[in-house]
């Protein structure tokens, strides 16, 4: 089956990770056109879950890979600057 | 509760016009060598030895002496008054004992201003030029005996001075090198590392110094000291006498601002601050600001009971070193014993009516006696 | 008029606060757990965790005041918090400098059992040929000694170690006599079945302060099922040479490890009341690797790791239950995960760390000279994969072997914060690399973690000890001391 999701909602990080997660029981090949990003799904077999519940999660994941990347991109300094404080030379074992 | 400070029985004009530092003897064999240092204290009938820098007198031994210029009258509620104290006299007749020999809790003010303004803080700061007890307090190290066990430093806030704080556990060191030094800050001068890298190079045998943190939560610990950006200078100063292998006590006042977050807390200093030493959770004194903001800080400690054992349970269970002070020991759960400390510094010390046929009060720290006067807790049962 | 301020004047304003780096993952219910840099975590209701994201969330909020505290989110004031992250990094790598502490000798590979689940291909007692010899075991030595650890741990592998008790011997005494002038923390471990334990044996252990590891499956029918030896006799064995051994060296002195086999599913509280009976103080309880005659025999593909998760959590839970009643066991797998969530120690085992233990924590010479960067490495050489061998003690030096490109590579490549699906996860800080394993199933380092029974093992542990932490506070003080050993 198709699901087709606007590129101005959804980043195409966050599709390719959501389809990595889902490797396990889900074959997708993604594509994009000017608006869109094409998920091209297919279960994988032996998968123990049916295909609407898989479609729901992968729906739900859509959402939860959007908010990491905005996480991980309001967080970038912050991170940096953690780690040039791990491993400066401070006197500090903590 | 002891009188610590108060004034002097005045018998004519001539009598107490010396004033200054003084070591008590109540030694009337005293080599002669040594009694122009020292002052005698009259607390018995006998031979009033001569000879001696200045005469203390208690109430009730009505004698008349050599030197009257030499000598000061003192009232009975300085019976107190031992061998090998310190006391200061000042010109105009008030009397201030600074060091007793036989007591473990002997704390030296060197200030009352402070830049925090805690809600419960028991000794409210002032805004004056005090140095003078800061120069006295050189002198007072001077004149403790060598076998001192432990001295405090408290303020306001002690590390104001900077330097001449420094100097001061310096002196303390050449001179008391056998005594441990335990000093009361709330730590923020030590976010300044090139001040905390030379209150190190002291490099004293053996000293401590106790910082309050009230809340992990930065809004809640800066609105207990009424001072904002506190938690932060604090918690630099704590990272930074650690960076140089400080000794570190946290201490914490439990009360209505401060109860609910204490798990919390427990769980901060295990994960960010597992290195200090020790922790002290301690019981609300009664006295000072306390009673101006009494509705925001009065809790009956049997009412955070639940909260206390469990911040207890949480540090024992990280290895962290901790004692709660200051609560009556029917108000605590038992859980909490092996941390009980029988505590309260005893000048301030006594009990209730409630705690008559108490079979525990060897094992209870008792009340502030602060709170005796101003109030404290229904909750009170004697064991049986 | 006071001169004291309301607390609102120290409450930040609504909205301004700043996110921390944090990951999520969800549990049941609309629960999340979030896991900020350096692991600590707290369990919210994914709208909240729109909330947060959004800036929604208000300063008078307890989960507001909770996620300040815990270094998810800080005002711009907050200069401390940057500090304190960076400071419990460090203190959580900081086992790294210390390099290479456990040195595994495996002095024969001669056995007396023939265990179906072993990981080892095992000959008979005769062949000789699987020994190490003394030339080997001396540059052996001076491999463990070129390692910059303050604390050094021998431990004697096989086969059953006994076999070969004369190199056991020969390694303790030459490393000690190396370590009169390095002055290291010098510890020794025999691996054993106890089956063979003489009193010279122990006098020789006492002598030398030396502690022997075991193995115990279970009761009586379920270890000598998964454990067959001439005389059927394994787990009489193993107790009577516990006895021994505690009788000479001490209660503490022998530990006891067990290995899950498909028969024993369904048998965990036995197994417990087991290690129970014999006064063991805690119990490992361990997956089946897929390594040796395990894949030969097929008792691998026997079970999958569902079925391993019941049968972990039915035990976690009984063990807990155990707890409660004041006796003091612990479950060792749970508290090496247990130990990462709530501190900032590394408890230092090789299958859970990141970057991987491996050649890192730990090192294997083989008793033909070759070198594995961890014991899973030479079970794989068992069955024909040398892809982790790096060196041979008698053709390689110690930087050939610590640098060569096979343990660099391994290394390198599993590395957790740059592997897909593992930078985003919140367990990461828990979890660790696992090389070898995703090699021997899915032929690279990374493996891919959605299908990876690893993964799905730790992911499944993780959650039933978040699960049962929220819902009995008696449960998490357990798991707090178990975390911090005590």
């Amino acid at each position: 089956m198709k699901l087709i999701v606007e590129k101005n909602v959804y980043s195409l990080e966050a599709v390719e990770k959501s389809a990595y997660r889902f490797i396990d029981r889900l074959t997708i090949l993604i594509s994009t056109d000017n608006e869109n990003i094409i998920c091209e799904i297919e279960v994988v077999e032996g998968a123990k879950e049916g295909i609407e519940n898989l479609i729901a999660n992968f729906k739900r994941e859509l959402l939860d890979q959007q908010l990491r990347k905005q996480i991980k991109h309001e967080t970038e300094s912050a991170r940096n600057l953690i780690l040039a404080y791990a491993f400066s030379r401070t006197g500090l074992q903590g | 509760m002891l009188t610590l400070s108060g004034r002097v029985i005045k018998k004519s004009s001539t009598e107490a016009t010396q004033s200054g530092l003084f070591s008590l003897s109540t030694n009337e064999q005293l080599p002669a060598t040594l009694r122009s240092q020292k002052a005698f204290l009259i607390k018995k009938i006998g031979v009033i030895p001569e000879g001696f820098l200045h005469y203390f007198l208690l109430e009730g031994f009505d004698v008349n002496l050599p030197s009257p210029e030499r000598t000061t009258r003192l009232g009975s509620e300085f019976f107190y008054l031992g061998n090998e104290d310190v006391v200061s006299l000042s010109e105009d007749g008030r009397i201030r004992s600074i060091y007793r020999s036989d007591s473990n809790h002997n704390s030296i003010l060197l200030t009352e201003q402070c830049n925090n303004y805690c809600l419960m803080c028991s000794q409210p700061p002032k805004q004056v030029d005090d140095s003078w007890l800061l120069k006295e307090a050189f002198d007072v190290i001077r004149l403790i005996p060598r076998n001192a066990k432990v001295l405090g430093f408290t303020g306001g806030e002690p590390t104001i001075w900077g330097q001449e704080f420094i100097n001061l556990l310096d002196h303390s060191k050449n001179w008391l090198p056998n005594t441990s030094l335990h000093v009361l800050s709330n730590g923020r001068f030590f976010a300044n590392e090139d001040f905390t890298y030379r209150y190190s190079k002291v490099e004293h045998p053996d000293l401590m110094v106790g910082i309050p943190i009230y809340s992990s939560d930065p809004s809640v610990h800066d609105y207990v000291v009424q001072a904002e950006g506190a938690f932060d200078e604090t918690i630099k100063g704590i990272l930074n006498l650690k960076r140089f292998k400080q000794k570190v006590e946290i201490r914490v006042v439990l009360h209505k601002q401060t109860y609910k977050g204490l798990p919390e807390l427990a769980h901060y200093i295990a994960r960010n601050l597992l290195f200090v030493d020790q922790v002290a959770l301690m019981g609300l004194e009664h006295t000072g600001f306390t009673r101006a903001n009494i509705d925001s800080l009065w809790i009956d400690p049997i009412d955070y009971k639940e909260q206390l054992s469990e911040a207890v349970r949480i540090l024992n269970n990280y290895g962290v070193q901790v004692a709660v002070y200051n609560h009556p020991l029917c108000l605590v759960n038992p859980d909490i014993f092996p941390s009980y400390v029988k505590s309260i510094s005893d000048w301030k010390n006594e009990f209730a009516k409630e705690c008559k046929p108490c079979t525990r009060k060897n094992d209870c720290g008792g009340f502030f006696s602060s709170g005796i006067q101003n109030g404290y807790s229904h909750s009170i049962r004697p064991f049986l | 008029m006071s001169k004291f301020s309301t607390l609102d004047k120290y409450t930040p304003t609504v909205g301004k606060y700043e996110l921390l780096p944090f990951r999520f993952e969800s549990l049941d219910n609309d629960d999340v757990v979030v896991t900020n840099f350096v692991g600590e975590f707290v369990i919210l209701k994914r709208e909240k965790l729109n909330d947060v994201v959004g800036k929604k969330l208000l300063p008078t909020e307890e989960t507001y005041s909770l996620l300040r505290s815990r270094h998810f989110i800080k005002e711009a004031s907050d200069s401390a918090s940057i500090e304190l992250l960076g400071l419990k990094t460090r203190t959580k790598f900081s086992n790294l400098r210390n390099f290479t502490n456990l040195h595994l000798f495996v002095v024969s590979l001669r056995c007396d059992h023939s265990c179906g689940y072993c990981q080892v291909s095992r000959q008979s007692e005769n062949k000789a040929a699987f020994d190490m010899t003394e030339a080997t075991a001396d540059k052996a030595l001076e491999i463990v000694f070129k390692s910059p650890n303050e604390a050094i741990k021998i431990e004697f592998q096989g086969g059953e170690p006994l076999l070969n008790f004369e190199i056991v011997k020969y390694v303790v005494l030459a490393a000690k006599k190396k370590n009169e002038v390095q002055k290291r923390d010098l510890q020794f471990v025999i691996t054993t079945t106890l089956a063979l334990i003489t009193d010279e044996i122990l006098d020789f252990c006492k002598e030398h302060k030396i502690y022997l590891s075991s193995s115990l499956d279970g009761p009586e029918d379920l270890h000598n099922q998964n454990r067959p030896r001439p005389g059927k006799d394994s787990h009489a064995r193993f107790v009577e040479g516990l006895k021994k051994a505690r009788d000479k060296l001490g209660y503490d002195s022998v530990s006891a490890l067990m290995t899950t086999s498909p028969a024993s599913l369904g048998k965990v509280r036995d197994i417990i009341d087991e290690y129970l009976k014999h006064d063991l103080d805690g119990i490992f309880l361990r997956h089946l690797s897929p390594y040796g005659f395990a894949i030969k025999t097929k008792s691998y593909k026997a079970y999958n790791v569902d079925k391993w998760l019941e049968f972990y959590c039915e035990g976690l839970d009984y063990i807990v239950e155990l707890n409660k009643q004041g006796i003091r066991f612990t479950e060792y797998f749970a508290s090496l995960l247990l130990t990462k969530m709530f501190s900032a120690n590394d408890p230092g085992f090789v299958d859970l760390m990141n970057p991987s233990g491996a050649g890192i924590s730990a090192v294997v010479f083989n008793y033909d000279g070759d070198v594995y960067a961890s014991d899973e490495s030479r079970m794989l050489r068992e069955m024909g994969d040398t892809s982790f061998k790096i060196g041979n003690l008698h053709t390689n030096t110690y930087e050939e072997i610590f640098t060569s490109e096979a343990l660099l590579n391994a290394l390198d490549d599993s590395f957790t914060m740059s592997a897909p699906m593992c930078t985003d996860c919140a367990f990461e800080p828990w979890c660790g690399a696992e090389p070898v394993f995703h090699h021997a199933i899915f032929g690279d380092v990374l493996g891919r973690k959605p299908e990876s029974e690893f993964c799905k093992r730790i992911m499944g542990v993780v959650k039933h000890l978040l699960k049962k932490m929220q819902n009995d506070p008696e449960a998490k003080d357990i798991f707090i001391r178990w975390a911090n050993k005590c």
